[in-house]
């Protein structure tokens, strides 16, 4: 899977994995995420909007980001995601931990 | 209207996965009746025991997935001869909220309406079942 990076805003990374987020490519977004908080700092959004599946490894993924961002001093939130990761997240009520934005900009909005 | 089926052979790598992926949308298009939800869940669902068998397979050399879509319910039959699974579905609960692992089975029972695993001779046999929207109001 490829992972668009950006930092529109100082000290914010925004990460954009595009198709699946499965066992096959969570180790490679864990990386990411890893690499973004130690290069730009531990404010991480992740745009969800190109991804068109997530299971258990993708979720897992999210939530050891959430977890690496907050240790490090920052947050992880996640923007815009499809409808199939709405569902996974309703399913696992991670939707109450990850607290998905509709857009990226809501995300880069709220301080 | 007469059952959709789909079959899929040897998904026993992570590159295999995608067939799965391929398969479901077959199925979608024999039966297109199938409400977005319900093929959203059960999607989830197959998956995670198709990975389940590619992670855990160990010595598995053959599997099958067999997909089905009738006017009340979609479901899916794997099979596979690697190591016996020794998961009891029914127990396996909800992890804390910022565990990193351990979602795949309660997901995939939260999804189904039925959810089973057994041994049958030297080949694992997982049962998923989803009645569909139609079926559960019907049910009330």
């Amino acid at each position: 899977m490829n992972c668009d990076v950006t930092r529109p805003v100082d000290g914010t990374v925004v990460i954009r994995p595009s198709g699946r987020l499965t066992m096959v490519a969570a180790p490679a977004l864990r990386d990411v995420i890893a690499g973004a908080v130690d290069d730009t700092g531990p404010r991480v959004v992740i745009d969800l909007s190109d991804t068109e599946f997530i299971d258990s490894s993708g979720l897992g993924v999210l939530v050891a980001g959430l977890k690496a961002a907050r240790a490090a001093g920052g947050d992880l939130r996640i923007a815009a995601p499809t409808t199939q990761v709405v569902a996974a997240l309703e399913l696992t009520n991670l939707h109450r931990v990850l607290r998905p934005y509709p857009t990226v900009d809501e995300c880069l909005a709220r301080p | 209207m007469s059952e959709a089926a789909v079959r899929v052979d040897r998904c026993l790598d992570a590159a295999s996965l995608d067939r799965v992926h391929q398969a479901l949308a077959v199925l979608w298009e024999k039966a297109p009746h199938v409400p977005s939800a319900d093929r959203t869940l059960f999607e989830i669902a197959v998956l995670e025991v198709a990975t389940n068998i590619v992670v855990h397979g160990g010595t598995a050399t053959e599997s099958t997935i067999d997909l089905r879509a009738s006017d009340t319910e979609v479901r899916a039959e794997l099979r596979d001869d690697g190591d016996p699974a020794g998961i009891d579905v029914d127990a396996a609960g909800w992890p804390d909220d910022l565990a990193e692992s351990g979602r795949g089975l309660p997901m995939t029972r939260a999804a189904l309406d039925h959810f089973s695993h057994r041994r049958d001779g030297a080949i694992n046999v997982w049962l998923l079942r989803r009645d569909l929207a139609s079926e559960r109001a019907r049910q009330g």
